[in-house]
């Protein structure tokens, strides 16, 4: 089966980058005059784009792959492209996370920290400043600057100097993922603990807006999410580790796709649930109460999805090698 | 021409639960360790059963069937009734050590049948799998410790379902007992889960007189 990575790659690759430079500019604006609207609608915007980034990323691999098969690609030039990725990834997850847990405290009585507020704050910026950084030296593979011949040293100007300081090298970074099987099994350990975590908190929750342990009050067994997004950022970290640690066998497979699918389907289906008032309707229910058929529909949906991305990532090994590029 | 990727060697046996890379030892000792830490010097021999299992025509279909039923269809159970298992035994957990305090405890009870659901799943395949590859299994040392760890989980889990069920309707407060039964269930999971991610990683032997 064959798949064009290239365009993919192509197509998402403007949303990290035109996101975090719309989100971080209405961030700094919501500050002036205090516009609590537009501070929720970047957070949600951080979070949205952090998740979009993951594919963006992982389909990177493919298109490096059959870029590298044309004629007066430097290799260079991808390796830096890569390395600028690689360092932009973590920050534009970790704004993502802080947009997240901004979210959740919102909701309580005077809302998020300002500390938390200007975490957020500085993290988005720094973050749209590498996504620039990643979008440019990508550009520059297909389109290279006037008198860069392949294989030629690349001149960096002041601010990429600066920020090449901190890129991690890719092969370098591969091979630390592999260099030791135990590093390995702890990584997944910590993958499987996050899998528990979601699975418990966010199962519970669903079985009971379908129904089932109608005892329990929906806000309170609600107020356990923190330990799902805590399963959720451990298993975006430990899952993008060992994606680094052997890009080319995930990306060339196809149960991998089907479960990245369902992942941004779940994130659709979190914006179902939090942003159409779904979730207004079924916080308050008390023991014994019914939940609204729309909720019932969310939740079962959101069952069958966590179980489809457990179902095809474990399934990953199976499917090796099922895609060409 | 498409430039080579890294996929070495080192990553397939990081990886692979299959044995890509085995090399044939000359024959079938088995040298006690954990992982890449073996003593060579504590040699015993391996049990023939472990032989003659591995060459049943059960154990070689599991193991080396292209169908998608076969190996890969059986850790997937074993995945879902872990997810099950633990995430239900998670929640729980939570609750009684303290987290969501107006979380009604007596009501959890209804999550029972789950956690037992998950708990049978994973013995049927968990006994599959020990079908496809038991010398894997049944000579590194992480194999027992997770059967330990599973005993004392199925102890603390049965003694948490027992107080439930008698006095958990009557008072939310959770006594001192409960809690710690709760932390020795919770370190119980997370001791098997990690065991039985270290044994896919790191077992000493694949198969019978084949070590990695």
């Amino acid at each position: 089966m064959s798949f064009d990575f290239d365009h993919l790659h192509l197509l998402l690759n403007h949303v990290p980058i035109i996101g975090f430079f719309v989100g971080a500019g209405l961030f700094v604006a919501s500050f002036t005059g205090s516009n609590d609207d537009l501070r929720r609608s970047s957070l949600i915007i951080f979070a949205a784009v952090a998740l979009l980034t993951i594919p963006t990323f992982v389909s990177g691999v493919g298109a490096d792959r059959s870029i590298a098969r044309e004629p007066g690609v430097s290799d260079l030039l991808v390796k830096r492209h890569e390395g600028a990725a690689m360092l932009g990834l973590w920050c534009v997850e970790a704004t993502g996370a802080a947009a997240l847990m901004a979210l959740w405290h919102s909701r309580r009585p005077g809302g998020a920290s300002r500390r938390h507020l200007a975490a957020v704050m500085l993290l988005a910026i720094v973050a749209a400043i590498l996504m620039g950084r990643t979008g440019n030296t990508g550009g520059d593979i297909r389109h290279p600057q006037p008198g860069v011949a392949a294989g030629a040293a690349i001149a960096e100007g002041p601010v990429g100097s600066l920020i090449h300081v901190f890129e991690p090298s890719p092969d370098g970074f591969t091979d630390l993922m592999v260099v030791n099987k135990w590093w390995w099994a702890a990584m997944m350990v910590l993958h499987f603990v996050g899998l528990s975590l979601i699975i418990g908190v966010v199962g519970a929750i669903n079985l009971r807006i379908l129904g089932f342990a109608k005892e329990l009050p929906v806000g309170p067994l609600h107020r356990l999410l923190p330990l799902a997004m805590a399963g959720l950022g451990i298993n975006v970290v430990t899952g993008m580790l060992a994606f680094i640690g052997m890009p080319a066998y995930y990306a060339a497979d196809i149960a991998f796709w089907f479960k990245l699918g369902a992942l941004m389907l779940l994130g659709l289906n979190v914006a179902v649930f939090y942003l159409t008032g779904i979730f207004h309707r079924v916080e308050h229910l008390g023991p014994g109460d019914d939940a609204a058929i729309s909720a019932k529909i969310v939740a079962a949906s959101s069952l069958v999805l966590w179980f489809a991305v457990i179902i095809s990532g474990r399934y990953i090994q199976h499917f090796e090698d099922s895609l060409r590029f | 021409m498409p430039r080579t990727f890294r996929t070495s060697r080192t990553t397939e046996t990081c990886a692979s639960e299959l044995p890509l890379t085995n090399s044939q030892f000359p024959n079938p000792t088995l040298r006690l360790g954990v992982g890449s830490w073996e003593l060579g010097f504590i040699a015993v021999p391996a049990p023939q059963f472990l032989n003659t299992l591995e060459r049943t025509g059960l154990s070689t279909w599991i193991r080396e069937s292209e169908s998608a039923f076969a190996y890969y269809f059986v850790l997937v159970i074993h995945n879902i009734g872990l997810a099950l298992l633990v995430g239900a035994c998670g929640v729980l957990g939570a609750r009684l050590l303290g987290f969501v305090p107006e979380l009604p405890v007596a009501p959890l009870r209804r999550f029972f049948p789950i956690v037992w659901a998950g708990f049978w799943l994973n013995v049927v395949s968990g006994v599959f799998l020990l079908i496809a590859y038991p010398t894997k299994a049944l000579t590194n040392p992480l194999f027992y410790i997770k059967l330990v760890l599973i005993v004392l989980g199925v102890v603390a889990l049965r003694r948490i379902e027992r107080q439930l069920s008698r006095d958990g309707a009557a008072r939310e407060a959770t006594p001192r007992v409960t809690r710690s039964l709760a932390l020795w269930m919770l370190g119980a999971w997370l001791g098997v889960l990690t065991a039985g991610r270290a044994l896919a990683y790191t077992a000493s032997y694949i198969l019978y007189g084949k070590g990695t």
